[in-house]
């Protein structure tokens, strides 16, 4: 809990005022709520005494007032808390994402994005973190208030009688905490069935052919049952301590108006308590309730909380292990030469996932890679975006280590297409700028013709302003790539990445973009994984990895005299595109 | 749990069958008449307990107290005691009476809904996405759970509370009475056009929320790629763009309900000073005791809520219709293959399978997936088909267990049409096993059975005794419960389970798909060595990918374009040095390792 609260502070500091007005609402409105009962009870025990009209009306008036004031009060209170849980959701995103955006490759492979999304919806959402961030701290303040308020008054008005109405509470405390913890974990068993379910139903559909082929409706409809059941009792269960732990809000002190009638009553008759007093501590044992509430819910949210707010903080405290300069080189005018020389890369588990690669690349020169399946092409791609950072080895731009200059600015330099090619929901324009400005027509109009684009642009409805849908369903597999490389062409990179970019594009098409390419920018350096034996043949460079290692490297030719990995993956894949364009298994 | 329900996939201009959606809720409560009854008479009974309380108060204010009798005051809080324990329990059998009638309704509607999912054909299958379906079968039956459980009890106890409130207060003092339900009419239209207001707002802030996780989905999936762009500030104001409509559409939501609060909250001050300003006049003048003003306080809160939950029975009714519609519209759903008036039964195949000059294209505007197909499969005999994605091999398998009919040619079963057999007898002749497939949540045995508790314990270990699999079956006992569709299993274990699968499924003729994925080399010998083992035993049809299945088959088919292009064992067609050969060197000559 202090670890929660702790990890909260800093984000309450930045609206300290707002803040500050919740506590400062909710000591009023504890303060206005306290004495509202004692008016009642000033104009209950008037009307037994005989008090003139007049009076009744000055105190109604005064009843009104403090009634309407201290409701408009406890709502300034309530709504600024919802107010701010909103406000910090929003701001536990926002830094949270942010983050995450910093951090590298290591980083998205401990983390999938279906945890960080979980992370980032879930843990931060309404119900827990934001929830608990405002409300449950605050509301918690906000009772104790009350509370004080309430028993004050009791105290001041009839000691006695405040002991006898408050002698249930202490026992109506332990009972709600203890309820309240074994609700939630109620709720945790009925979340498990229902993912259950849904994990089944997933299973169920996707695998429909088997259970049709095989005749077994029947079968998976009794175990469906057996655990829809299950759901059933784990619901009913989970509700009978919900309806018990309502009764709390509403109906638990009953135990205190009977108490209070009997005592009160008896108080009364003797003549050491008035009617009013009554009628007040009846609003009074009311009042407790809620507050009493609120403190038991303030233990049990924010033990979740606590948890969510764990998991949260774990992505925060993740950090990238690029080393960036403190000051950096001033950035090259362009890359005109890459080495790397004996490079190794570690996983995150000190596993290496690329070998003492040594190999350069200079001005216009074509470098493909080649190799099976976790070879590490990625991987080597990924190294010179300076997304992940090597252990050993040296890599140099331009004959300077490439660990001295800042990586933006080396990034702004160069171009990159990934193996699955990244659409937005948005135009296709927009997908091609990323929202980069400063790009003339001729720039995009180049990009376009380069990445053989234009030719769809034609097809599409709205040309450059067509909307892509939902990670562009409407643009077809080839369309998608083209786009990422307009992307990648539209800053006239000096060193392109291509990650089997080109893999949907047919021969013809393939042929022309390099043609086109290398009108544009003769000077580029670039970087391909590749599958397309033609453009193999054509690169300056060849390497081909192995397990992390680099196995062969030398030109076509050179390759194919050696007769070993290079010549075997070469001739599997001219055998493939004799067979058909069609991908075979 | 986000993305649950969401996906509603309901074009929201569509019109809403009542009349349909009407029978179809009506028909869900029916069954259930017992147990409405039964809430009824606890709804009874809490209620009286209920109104009673202020009344008991007002007599220990009036009459006890004054009376200065201990006893007649410990008599009438004892009274009052019981009473409120009668009313916390009477109302919680209540509650727990309609929970569990609600709850069974739910369980059957839900189990009704996938026997009958189950019992649709593949094309029902591919237009609806997986998520939707479980969106069906989950989230719009738990929408109709509120309306089964409170609403329909709710809102009667809603007008009785009202009605009853009324008349006590009424007999007690008319004209106060009146009074206080001129607040009434304004209560009314506020709760309502605000509640409604906020309702569709926060079906926006839902959709927004929604659109927050597809939002991260896309873009930590290319984090790499925006990173390398340098895009991180833009990304960051994207979602800031989102997040600050989400924001604004809470708020907005946020002072809908602050009105609607208000007017809530106010109307207890206000109604109070009513009561004690003018019953407090009478009272002076001894026309009303204050007991009788202490009881109308007490009932004042009775007499509101009722109204201020009108709006949200409406509400619910409404989105149990939407609901209620969207099940309706597959409950109506029929299959497009039945079976045939008089079909005919098999029980076991004797001769064997034939396709003969089949053709088939799964739309009338497409082209043909299947060209003149013909092969003779004989009982005992195994036949392996190849070829590439898309070549026609699954549509094969798909003619063979009638999900779908052929356009020319015919099917036939130890010369039986294919199309006068019953469906049933026809499945559970001929088995289909996939290798790459997810598991079920459930323990191994009962994903060898596929659920069917129905085979034996001893059946599924002598089915692992014959294909040799008893070691692997020790390391991963049968009991082990798979977790998250089998992450706790590697690939290939995945793929042994489902061979063992295929031989527990005894049926005569089996249908084994292949998996593609590779898997290590120990794995991989088990495999061939069990599969060497099955189609020694049983009549199979095997999509092939292994070379080690595709060498023991009796006969191969290499399927591309939709036509077979040759055919014969695999020393036949080697030797013929066709596209089998260029095929087999490919995809398994000296593979780079």
């Amino acid at each position: 809990m202090i670890f929660t609260l702790k990890w909260l502070l800093p984000h309450w500091r930045r609206y300290k005022w707002r803040m500050t007005a919740i506590v400062l609402l909710g000591m009023s409105s504890a303060a206005l709520s306290a004495a509202y009962p004692y008016l009642i009870k000033q104009i209950v025990n008037g009307l037994s005494a005989g008090i003139t009209r007049g009076y009744l009306l000055q105190s109604i008036w005064l009843i009104l007032g403090v009634g309407v004031t201290s409701s408009v009060v406890s709502l300034a209170a309530q709504r600024n808390r919802a107010y701010m849980n909103m406000k910090l959701e929003w701001d536990f995103r926002k830094e949270v994402f942010g983050h995450v955006l910093g951090m590298d490759q290591p980083f998205f492979h401990k983390f999938t994005t279906g945890d960080l999304v979980t992370r980032m919806v879930d843990d931060i959402s309404g119900d827990k973190i934001a929830w608990f961030a405002c409300s449950g701290v605050f509301r918690f303040i906000q009772a104790i208030f009350t509370l004080v308020g309430a028993v004050t008054m009791m105290l001041v008005l009839n000691k006695r009688l405040a002991f006898w109405v408050l002698l249930p509470t202490p026992f109506l405390l332990t009972a709600s905490l203890l309820l309240g913890r074994r609700l939630h974990e109620r709720y945790d068993a009925v979340q498990k069935t229902i993912t259950l379910i849904y994990d089944f139903l997933e299973t169920c559909f996707t695998g429909i052919k088997l259970i049709k082929a095989n005749a077994k409706e029947t079968a998976q409809c009794a175990f469906f049952a057996a655990k829809t059941d299950g759901q059933r009792d784990a619901e009913i269960a989970s509700e009978r301590l919900h309806i018990l732990f309502s009764y709390f809000y509403h109906s638990a002190n009953f135990f205190s108006v009977a108490i209070l009638y009997m005592a009160g009553g008896l108080m009364v008759m003797a003549g050491r308590a008035t009617l009013g007093d009554l009628i007040a501590f009846y609003f009074y044992s009311g009042m407790i309730m809620g507050p009493l509430m609120d403190i038991s819910e303030f233990f049990v949210a924010g033990m979740r909380a606590g948890a969510s707010i764990k998991r949260v903080d774990e992505l925060l405290q993740g950090r990238s292990a690029i080393k960036e300069p403190v000051n950096p080189a001033p950035p090259p005018e362009r890359i005109e030469r890459v080495e790397a020389s004996e490079i190794c890369v570690l996983t995150a588990k000190e596993e290496p996932l690329l070998k003492k690669i040594t190999f350069e690349a200079g001005r216009g020169q074509l470098v493909a890679i080649v190799g099976k399946i976790g070879s590490g092409k990625t991987s080597l791609i990924s190294l010179l975006t300076r997304l992940s950072e090597f252990a050993s080895g040296e890599l140099r731009v331009n004959g300077q280590d490439i660990r001295s200059f800042d990586p933006v600015e080396l990034r702004s330099r160069l171009g990159l297409v990934t193996q699955e090619p990244f659409i937005m929901t948005d135009t296709v324009k927009n997908n091609i700028t990323l929202g980069r400005e400063g790009f003339d027509e001729a720039a995009m109009e180049r990009a376009l013709r380069v990445s053989q684009l234009r030719h769809d642009l034609a097809k599409l409805p709205k040309g450059l302003d067509t909307q892509v849908g939902t990670r562009g369903v409407s643009l077809s597999g080839g369309q998608k790539q083209r786009v990422a490389i307009a992307r990648a062409l539209l800053a006239k990179p000096d060193l392109l990445l291509f990650d089997d970019a080109t893999s949907a594009m047919d021969a013809q098409t393939e042929e022309n973009f390099w043609k086109d390419l290398r009108k544009e920018l003769p000077d580029a350096i670039c970087l391909i994984v590749t599958h397309r034996v033609k453009t193999i043949e054509h690169a300056d460079l060849i390497l081909t990895l192995d397990e992390g290692k680099l196995a062969e490297k030398g030109t076509h030719p050179q390759l194919l005299a050696l007769g070993g990995l290079y010549r075997q993956i070469y001739e599997r894949r001219k055998l493939e595109e004799e067979l058909g364009p069609k991908e075979t298994v | 749990m986000h993305g649950f329900g969401n996906d509603d996939g309901q074009d929201p201009k569509e019109k809403i069958n009542y009349k349909a959606t009407f029978r179809l809720l009506v028909g869900f409560i029916l069954p259930e008449k017992r147990g409405f009854a039964a809430a009824f008479a606890w709804l009874l009974l809490s209620t009286a307990f209920n109104l009673l309380t202020p009344l008991i108060a007002k007599h220990i204010i009036d009459k006890a107290i004054p009376a200065a009798d201990a006893r007649q005051l410990a008599f009438a809080v004892g009274a009052l005691f019981m009473n409120s324990l009668l009313f916390l329990v009477t109302n919680y059998f209540l509650r727990m009476r309609l929970v569990k009638t609600g709850q069974q309704i739910m369980t059957d509607l839900k189990k009704r809904m996938l026997a009958h999912m189950l019992s649709l054909d593949l094309p029902f299958y591919a237009e609806f996405p997986v998520g939707r379906l479980n969106a069906r079968v989950q989230a719009d039956t738990s929408t109709l759970y509120a309306l089964f459980t409170n609403t329909t009890v709710n809102i009667f106890r809603d007008i009785l509370m009202f009605f009853v409130t009324f008349g006590v207060m009424f007999y007690f003092s008319p004209k106060l009475t009146l009074m206080l339900c001129s607040v009434l009419p304004f209560v009314l239209v506020i709760s309502t056009v605000f509640l409604r207001k906020s309702s569709t707002l926060f079906i926006t802030v839902r959709k927004l929320a929604s659109e927050i996780s597809g939002f991260l989905t896309e873009h930590l999936n290319a984090a790499g790629l925006l990173q390398a762009f340098n895009r991180e500030r833009m990304t960051e104001a994207r979602l800031e763009d989102i997040n600050k409509r989400k924001f604004d559409a809470e708020l907005r939501a946020e002072l809908m309900m602050i009105i609607f609060f208000l007017s809530i909250i106010l109307v207890s001050p206000i109604s109070i000073a009513l009561i004690l300003g003018v019953g407090g006049g009478w009272a002076i003048q001894g026309t009303m005791t204050i007991g009788t003003l202490i009881m109308f306080i007490l009932y004042i809160d009775k007499l509101f809520e009722p109204i201020f939950s009108i709006s949200e029975h409406v509400s619910v009714i409404q989105r149990s219709f939407s609901a209620g519609h969207r099940i309706h519209k597959i409950l109506e759903r029929r299959p497009g293959i039945v079976d045939p008036p008089a079909p005919h039964f098999i029980h076991a195949i004797k001769d064997g399978i034939e396709f003969r000059n089949v053709w088939m294209r799964y739309a009338e505007d497409s082209p043909w997936v299947l060209k003149d197909v013909s092969f003779k499969l004989p009982k005992g005999k195994s036949l392996a088909i190849v070829g590439e994605t898309g070549g026609g091999k699954t549509t094969v398998t798909n003619l063979l267990f009638k999900f779908y009919s052929p356009d020319k040619g015919k099917i036939l079963i130890d010369g039986a049409d294919l199309s006068a057999i019953s469906l049933k007898s026809l499945r559970t002749s001929i088995g289909l096993v996939q290798q790459d497939i997810y598991l079920f949540p459930g323990t191994i045995m009962q994903n060898l059975k596929l659920m069917d508790d129905a085979i034996p314990d001893a059946m599924v270990h002598d089915a692992i005794k014959t294909v040799g699999l008893e070691h692997f079956f020790k390391k991963h006992g049968l009991n082990k419960h798979i977790t998250e569709k089998g992450a706790n299993l590697s690939a290939g274990e995945k793929q042994v389970i489902a061979l063992a699968r295929a031989m527990v499924l005894n049926q005569e003729v089996l249908v084994f798909d292949e998996a593609t994925s590779h898997i290590d080399p120990y794995t991989e010998r088990l495999i061939n060595a069990a599969m060497a083992r099955l189609l020694s035993r049983r009549t199979m049809i095997v999509i092939a990918h292994r070379l080690s299945t595709i060498r023991n088959a009796d006969n191969i088919l290499l399927v591309s374009e939709g036509e077979i292009k040759e055919s014969g064992t695999h020393a036949e067609l080697l030797a013929r040095g066709g596209v089998y050969s260029k095929f087999y060197k490919l995809q398994f000559g000296e593979e780079p390792r």
